[in-house]
């Protein structure tokens, strides 16, 4: 019934299974390494802030320029711009693999300063009650910082993962493949408006997917 | 006991030595504290009371060296802060426990797991983390809470917490700032009860830093009255708050110990062709003043007549303020003054 479904709009079942692989791989892999590197970055720069307990100007300046200039760049520029460097990383310039090096490039910095708020929204008390009780700073990240944080932090891995589907359906131009890059090629190129309300209809409903899990767990962690 | 040891019990557990604290802000220089010296010694339970930006918590900061002095210096049982600082700010800090006004409690832990982080910060075993916290809350008298969260519980339920997350390393110090000032008035009262446990039962020396009188009288022995960067007066609380020299200290006296004459009756002495001479004096309940007025009326050719009369209890000591008016000669008024210098009265003329 579904290969019949799909050859009604156009393609097929194992064409629609490797899309939406391609998509979640894009996703998650690149999503992890993003929240790692900006959960390092926005630690960085909270610590290094003038009210931070590691206050160090240079420092600061330096990630927080980082972030923005990255950020300034549109996603498809940012692909082809740092192809070299996605060939020394991953030894190709194109396909799925090597889309996860922009994708993170791309979503690191965005989560780095999602995080950098959830990390400033944590009460000041809290880092100066860490400090009472003789807490070392990776203490401080560790028991405080973190915890506390959690339920924003998630909320912003939400909203991170919503920006970089819409990012992964771009990375088509590099021969990425996925569910975006389908709706793309025949939606548009194919004139199949079938095809393209269906992928669009797949993409808002995982886009709430995405949002109440989001907020089932950030509310799981914060108001109990 | 050997003449050491007896040495080490009478010095002070803190000690500030010509303390200075100056901070930049935009190229302006604040000065948060100025040339402060302070003793508080072992067990007591000390009050720091003054205005907003008088350089409270600045100086209760330095004691675990959350601020660190321009110049001066610190010792906590009789060693240097600084010097601590050096060897590490764990071991000082672990004798040092702290609460605070918006008792900064994780929210996202548990009543149980808010009291454990010191221990676990200090890498304490599972099962001796579990007895310490349970006698904790037990102490503090929140068993029945351990699982709940931070946002279930009342401001005291937090505040009893706080206490008994700041006492889970056993500190010889607990350094209160504005603990009870987000409190209502019954649950400031309770918190200054367990506080006062924490003095009596475990000998911990308190140093509470407040802009509210009445939590000073209520628990402290000890009080130091701040106004910009420098103690004004200090002394117990029945010297300091029963004859206040200063003028700050007299404005918060004044809360507590009415002083003053009502305004209605300032007005009709303003109206009068003879307003004669207004003298206030500040009794302690003694024998020796007990028959004063009577003393200057049957001893003195004047009239008195009494404008305003307070009585209040401080620390079970009563306290009297009784302002006369007193008409006569002027030189037969100077004679009065120099009797109750004579006797030793605190006594000070009103001027309307
Ligand atoms: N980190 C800082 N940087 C600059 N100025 C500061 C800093 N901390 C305190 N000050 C200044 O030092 C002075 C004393 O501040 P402090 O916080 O010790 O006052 P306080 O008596 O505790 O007042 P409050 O009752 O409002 O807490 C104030 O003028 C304040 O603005
Ligand atoms: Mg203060």
């Amino acid at each position: 019934m579904l290969d019949a479904f799909f050859k009604e709009l156009g393609t097929s079942t194992s064409q629609m299974a490797l899309c939406a692989n391609q998509t979640l791989y894009m996703l998650f892999v690149s999503l992890f390494l993003g929240s790692v590197i900006g959960i390092v970055l926005a630690v960085a720069l909270v610590l290094t802030n003038k009210d931070g307990i590691l206050r160090n100007k240079p420092v600061f300046f330096t990630v927080n320029t980082i972030i923005n200039v990255v950020r300034s760049i549109p996603f498809v520029i940012l692909m082809v711009f740092i192809m070299p460097f996605t060939k020394m990383l991953v030894g190709t310039r194109i396909g799925t693999t090597a889309a996860l090096v922009p994708l993170t490039v791309f979503i690191a910095p965005y989560l780095a300063r999602l995080f950098e708020n959830s990390f400033l929204d944590v009460d000041k008390g809290i880092i100066e009650a860490a400090q009472s009780m003789g807490a070392s700073t990776f203490q401080i990240i560790w028991h405080f910082l973190l915890p506390e944080a959690k339920g924003s932090l998630i909320l912003s891995v939400t909203t991170g993962t919503i920006g970089l589907l819409g990012a992964t359906a771009m990375a088509g131009a590099i021969g990425a493949g996925g569910v975006g890059d389908l709706a793309l090629t025949y939606g548009y190129e194919r004139m199949n408006f079938s095809l393209m309300l269906f992928t669009v209809i797949v993409l808002i409903v995982f886009v709430q997917i995405i949002q109440s899990v989001g907020n089932h767990f950030a509310f799981r962690t914060r108001n109990r | 006991m050997n003449a050491q040891q007896q040495s080490s019990q009478d010095e002070p557990i803190i000690r500030f030595e010509h303390v200075s604290k100056i901070y930049n802000v935009k190229g302006q220089e604040v000065r948060a504290l100025d040339d402060v010296s302070l003793e508080i010694r072992r067990g007591a339970i000390y009050g720091i009371i003054g205005f907003s930006g008088a350089g409270k918590s600045t100086l209760m900061r330095m004691v675990n060296a959350l601020e660190t002095p321009t110049s001066g210096k610190v010792y906590v049982a009789g060693e240097d802060v600084e010097a601590l600082r050096r060897r590490g700010l764990r071991s000082l800090r672990k004798n040092i426990g702290m609460i605070f006004q918006q008792f900064n409690l994780l929210e996202s832990k548990t009543v149980f797991d808010n009291v454990a982080i010191p221990l676990v910060l200090n890498h304490e075993k599972k099962d001796a983390i579990k007895k310490r916290v349970d006698e904790l809350l037990e102490f503090v008298g929140l068993s029945d809470r351990a699982r709940s969260y931070p946002a279930q519980l009342s401001g005291g339920q937090k505040q009893r917490v706080g206490i008994a997350r700041a006492l889970a390393t056993k500190p010889e110090i607990l350094l209160c700032d504005e603990a009870t000032s987000a409190l209502d008035p019954d649950t400031t009262e309770q918190i200054l009860k367990l506080l006062g446990r924490v003095s009596w039962e475990l000998g911990v020396t308190i140093l509470f830093v407040t802009h509210m009188i009445n939590v000073i009288t209520k628990l402290c022995d000890g009080v130091a009255v701040m106004e910009h960067g420098r103690i004004v007066e200090q002394g117990s609380v029945l010297d300091v708050f029963s004859d206040p020299r200063a003028e700050i200290t007299r404005r918060f006296v004044s809360t507590v110990i009415p002083d003053r004459i009502p305004d209605s009756i300032v007005e009709k002495l303003k109206k009068e062709p003879h307003p004669g001479t207004l003298i206030r004096f500040r009794l302690r309940a003694k024998a020796a003043t007990d028959n004063m007025i009577w003393q200057i009326d049957t001893g003195f050719k004047v009239k008195t007549n009494v404008m305003f009369a307070s009585v209040t209890e401080l620390q079970h000591v009563v306290l009297s303020v009784i302002i006369l008016k007193i008409e006569g000669d002027p030189e037969e008024i100077k004679r009065v003054t120099a009797y109750l210098d004579a006797h030793e009265v605190e006594w000070d003329e009103v001027k309307i």
